[in-house]
């Protein structure tokens, strides 16, 4: 993602030397079948969840869509257990989408999910109903912990919290997410103005041992070029009192980590790694990760405890 | 005429006859050699048998130098029996020459030189003599119609007869200022007119020759390897045309004596200037610049052991962000400061300094430009570079050179200091060449190079390193050529080079590189025809992306992360002369590249080797070029065709391991054409045009667009469309399903350009305007197409390359 940024801006660049070609309308559209299929495990097995999501190339009709629901989609675990993936509301498997229709969601029951374990190595076949056929394969990152942080601890105002975490087998990188609440009442005071609430911010720590980072001013690298001005600046200091924020720790395997950084250069959009193939394209990812509530405050009466190691400011 | 004679004259009377001794004694080689040998055995024996003929022609040779002992370059010495030119020769840098195999008789020695009065004296050639000449030009400030021409042509024309593998093309500065361009003239944009060379964007000076990488090009500045010399992220090259004598590159069949890239080497000289005080400024709508040049005085040079010193230097800098200062800041600016100083010695010994610094410097961290990140950018070259070369008698000499060249960038993001972006190469070197002509037959050079590369890539932020590295190497090498020449009948050069490469990490690696070419002259030398094969190894990488037009070099060197590039080549030619207006060649090639490097998109970050993928490639095509040399109108049509293609594991595939793909670089364009004119325009004006056609390159097509989620685990979790409302209508928020890698092309482009001078003559110099007008009928050449399949309906567009682009600007000399 980071990279795009800076190629798009390059190409904003150009075209300011250059001048935009007329428009021509194409007749051919490819439909390519798309398949983002997450096995997302947890400490607490409980929360372990599989969810497939098919769409197609934009431009299909919707018959085309519908059909994806009639797909079948099956994750063989090497010793013989198989898992078929149940038709489900779309609202499970996306959040947003600029489409009325994005495609069809599948998730496991949440019985089955408890059975996979870190280390576990699948293969996703996915039948479409043409009988065109995707499959992929993935490994489960390890299991982790994070070192003196578990549940919901305080972070004390403008202070930067430094996260370590053992490391996990196998994985390709460490993906970070915040969603921070309260930030555009409380930073109003400090002249900085935003919409954004809650505010998200992502962090990465690539390879297996890049097991630090620090929270939250190594979170948003992406969103720097995006982020209101004056934030991102603000962000290096900490957070504000009374802030409060999630913080999720998740160990991705390769095919996350290809599909979520993009390929070789394209003017008309990213190029990503797929780890699906066969009559489509997609990934079949998997992650093992935390969670973790945090308060910030310099009242030390919550009742919560610090999280980690918190240095002075 | 005689009067402007000072010369000293020896007569050397016999040794010719060491070369029928030598001759002699291997009377009985051939009896030894084997069936393979009498491949070569034509070869032995015009080599053998005119021995007892030419024995006993004479040899003229020596000096040509001015007032100041300077070597006067590309001087034509010419011996004349009447008004019949019998026998010429041009003079080489340090001003030497040499005419073999001439007939006993009385002849009239004239000397040419341009800006130099014409000299002529009367001698005798005996049998076996060797009469030695050590002459002084005067210098002269009007310079005579038609003299410039022969200077060139006789430049040319002994490289036709001299050189026997490598394709060597030059420009000098007057073609260089007559090539349009944009804003100024550029040495580097200049080249790409030559046959062979392609460029795959307006926006990029870098060049690509005859299916090699970018990387490839050896790109050498008074001997000095310059990495990444451009301006403007790829859009100028940072040489200053005031600074600059001439530009030569040699496009295939190098010979040993070049190491260290495998596809062409681009030599460009420095001109320290004639030792009078000048000063040359001039305005473009890139930048202002100016450089002064002279000579120190007698007492100084003198006193540091010189018989004269000349210098030049330059200085040069955009200004747009001063102009538009009092409106509003503009973030971008460039400096350069070149230096080149020339000292000869009262026997003829000459030492060169060259420097150059120069910085780009995008600085939106001190201006206030609404952009919503302070970011601060400079990248640029540091070189150095000091030479010391002695002729020696009867042509060749001993050079030792060493230099020092770097390229460096660095992205800083004031309110962020957890980021690192930097990337930076350096090299020093040192290398001494040693240039002998022991018979008037045989050229014998050898060298060796010591070299010490460090790089260090770091891209880091928000405590992760996205990438990076850090290597040094150590490179010898040692080379031995020899060239054989019958005039105006064979030519052999034969020679080797040994590249010994010891990384920091990782195996030493030894590579001997033979070199090979023979030259067949035809039609009492007119026309000839010309073989060259050799192995050429490269020991340094740019992992530039090259399918992006603008962009920075980032530079790596062999090792156990990246392999080392080995080339084969071979190529074969027919070139000559029609009467003296014409030149024209023709020459087919065949390159393969192993260890050519893409970036591996898909690395394992826990694998600190695997993020360069090792690959190889193939090149073959033809090269044509006809050129007029002499009368009002002068200029030349090239003719490229080239297939290139590329072989790299996918890192696009989903499986494991990534299967090899196939496919064609985008420098594979299959149809150059470049049509270059100069022509005198109407009202004195001096007209240059060129017109180029290039077939389209290739690039990897948009297959279809999809709604480009990614996961969330925070606040409810899901996946998230990553585009915004805004991007319903743009490309934001949307991944895109490729075709075959470069599986399509562009169409055709072509674009016509024209450039007007004109010199008004002052008593205190000159001044000269000038106006360039590039893409004349603006064609728009495609630069991008954005298939945008998430409109209804689905459309292609694009942006194109430069419209059509009139500039203007003003030189001005003070003499």
């Amino acid at each position: 993602m980071m990279r795009s940024r800076w190629i798009f801006g390059f190409l904003a660049a150009v075209a300011a030397g250059g001048c935009e070609l007329e428009e021509v309308t194409l007749v051919e559209v490819e439909d390519v079948v798309i398949a983002e299929v997450y096995v997302n495990l947890m400490p607490d097995p409980t929360n372990n969840e599989i969810r497939a999501f098919l769409h197609r190339t934009v431009g299909q009709v919707d018959q085309v869509i519908d059909d994806l629901d009639d797909a079948v989609v099956t994750i063989r675990r090497t010793d013989g257990l198989v898992f078929t993936l149940t038709n489900d509301d779309i609202d499970e498997c996306v959040e947003t989408s600029p489409e009325a229709i994005p495609g069809a969601c599948f998730e496991a029951g949440e019985d089955e999910a408890q059975q996979l374990l870190p280390g576990d190595i699948l293969e996703l076949t996915i039948q479409l109903v043409d009988g065109g056929v995707l499959d992929g394969v993935t490994q489960i990152p390890g299991a982790f912990t994070v070192r003196g942080v578990e549940g919901l601890c305080r972070i004390p105002p403008d202070t930067k919290l430094r996260l370590e975490w053992t490391r996990s087998e196998r994985a390709w990188a460490y993906l970070n997410e915040t969603a921070i609440r309260g930030l555009p009442e409380l930073l109003a005071t400090e002249g900085i103005d935003m919409n954004d609430d809650p505010l998200y911010l992502l962090g990465l720590s690539i390879s297996d041992s890049d097991t630090t980072i620090v929270y939250p001013s190594e979170f948003g690298i992406f969103n720097r070029f995006d982020l209101q001005a004056g934030l991102a600046a603000r962000l290096q200091r900490g957070l504000p009192n009374k802030a409060t924020s999630q913080i999720t720790i998740r160990a991705v395997d390769r095919n996350f980590f290809n599909w979520a950084r993009g390929g070789s250069f394209n003017p008309s959009g990213q190029v990503r790694v797929p780890s699906v193939r066969g009559d489509g394209t997609g990934v079949f990812g998997s992650t093992y990760g935390h969670s973790i509530q945090t308060l910030i405050t310099d009242d030390l009466m919550t009742g919560f405890h610090d999280c980690g190691h918190v240095p002075q400011p | 005429m005689e009067g402007n004679l000072s010369k000293k004259r020896t007569n050397r009377r016999g040794e010719g006859g060491s070369l029928s001794i030598v001759a002699s004694q291997r009377g009985t080689f051939p009896r030894r050699l084997s069936a393979a040998a009498c491949v070569v055995l034509p070869l032995v024996l015009a080599l053998l048998s005119p021995t007892s003929v030419q024995g006993q022609l004479g040899t003229v040779q020596g000096g040509v130098h001015d007032q100041d002992r300077a070597g006067v370059y590309g001087a034509t010495v010419s011996l004349y029996q009447g008004e019949i030119r019998r026998y010429a020769a041009g003079t080489d840098r340090l001003g030497s020459f040499r005419i073999s195999e001439v007939q006993p008789g009385s002849y009239q020695v004239r000397v040419r030189g341009l800006g130099y009065a014409e000299y002529a004296e009367i001698i005798d050639v005996g049998l076996s003599a060797t009469i030695e000449l050590d002459l002084q030009l005067e210098q002269r400030a009007l310079q005579l119609e038609g003299l410039s021409v022969e200077a060139e042509r006789s430049r040319e024309r002994e490289r036709f007869e001299e050189i026997g593998g490598a394709t060597v093309r030059e420009l000098n500065l007057d073609q260089v200022r007559m090539i349009p361009g944009v804003a100024e003239p550029d040495p580097v944009r200049a080249i790409e007119v030559l046959p062979g060379v392609v460029s795959t964007s307006d926006y990029s000076a870098s060049f690509h020759v005859r299916g090699g990488s970018q990387d490839q090009n050896l790109i050498l500045l008074d001997g000095i390897p310059m990495f990444s010399p451009f301006h403007l992220g790829g859009l100028f090259s940072v040489f200053n045309a005031d600074m600059i004598d001439r530009v030569e590159l040699q496009s295939g069949g190098f010979p040993a004596e070049h190491g260290g890239r495998v596809s062409s080497v681009l030599d460009i000289e420095s001109d320290a200037g004639r030792g009078g005080f000048g000063v040359d400024a001039a305005v473009s709508l890139l930048s202002t610049r100016v450089a002064a040049g002279g000579k120190v005085s007698e007492g100084v040079a003198n006193a540091l052991g010189q018989e004269s010193i000349r210098y030049k230097v330059s200085a040069r800098r955009s200004y747009f962000d001063i102009l538009f200062k009092p409106v509003f800041d503009f973030p971008y600016n460039l400096t350069d400061v070149q230096t080149f100083v020339e000292g000869w010695t009262k026997r003829g010994d000459r030492l060169t300094f060259t420097g150059y610094t120069g910085r780009d410097v995008f600085d939106l961290a001190s201006v206030d430009s609404g952009f919503p990140l302070r970011v601060d950018w400079d990248w640029g070259n540091d070189a150095i570079g000091f030479g010391w070369t002695r002729p020696r008698r009867g042509g060749g000499s001993l050079d030792v050179r060493t230099n020092f060249s770097r390229f460096k960038t660095g992205l800083v993001f004031p309110d962020f200091g957890d980021t690192d972006f930097r990337s930076q190469i350096q090299q020093a070197q040192v290398r001494v060449d040693l240039d002998t002509r022991p018979t008037p037959h045989w050229a014998v050079q050898v060298g060796g190079a010591a070299e010490r590369l460090s790089y260090e890539n770091s891209f880091i932020t928000g405590g992760t390193k996205f990438g990076g590295g850090l290597g040094t190497g150590s490179l010898y090498g040692a080379y031995a050529q020899a060239r054989w020449t019958k005039p105006r009948a064979w030519l052999l050069e034969i020679g080797a080079r040994a590249d010994g490469f010891r990384p920091g990490s990782g195996e030493a690696i030894l590579e001997v590189s033979p070199r090979l070419a023979v030259k067949r002259f035809v039609k009492n030398g007119d026309i000839a025809f010309k073989l060259a094969a050799g192995r050429y190894t490269q020991f340094i990488h740019s992992l530039r992306d090259e399918e992006l037009p603008l962009g920075l070099d980032i530079w790596v060197i062999a090792g156990e992360r990246a392999p080392h590039t080995v080339s084969d080549q071979i190529q074969f030619g027919v070139e000559g002369y029609h009467d003296i207006d014409w030149f024209w060649s023709a020459e087919s090639y065949y390159r393969k590249f192993d260890g050519v490097v893409s970036l591996n998109w898909a690395d394992n970050p826990n694998d600190e080797l695997d993020d360069i993928l090792g690959g190889r490639g193939t090149s073959w095509g033809a090269d044509f070029m006809l050129r007029k040399e002499t009368g009002d109108v002068t200029g030349w049509v090239a003719v490229s065709y080239l297939e290139a293609e590329r072989t790299f594991p996918d890192p696009l595939s989903p499986t494991m391991p990534a299967p090899e793909i196939t496919f064609a670089p985008i420098f594979d364009r299959r149809v150059d054409v470049d049509f270059v004119l100069r022509y005198p325009a109407p009202f004195g004006w001096e007209g240059g045009l060129r017109w180029n056609f290039g077939s389209g390159i290739p690039y990897t097509r948009a297959l279809g667009s999809y709604s480009y989620y990614t996961p969330r685990y925070v606040a409810g979790g899901g996946l998230d469309w990553t585009g915004s409302e805004d991007d319903l209508e743009g490309q934001g928020g949307y991944g895109v399903v490729v075709g075959d890698r470069n599986g399509v092309r562009y169409p055709n482009y072509h674009r016509l350009d024209a450039s007007f001078r004109r010199t008004f003559p002052k008593s205190w110099g000159s001044m000269t305007p000038y106006v360039n007008l590039v893409n004349a009928y603006n064609q728009r050449n495609v630069l991008f197409y954005f298939y945008e399949y998430n409109l209804d309906p689905p459309t292609r567009s694009g942006i194109s390359m430069f419209p059509v682009l009139p500039t203007i600007g003003l030189e001005i000399s003070f003499r």
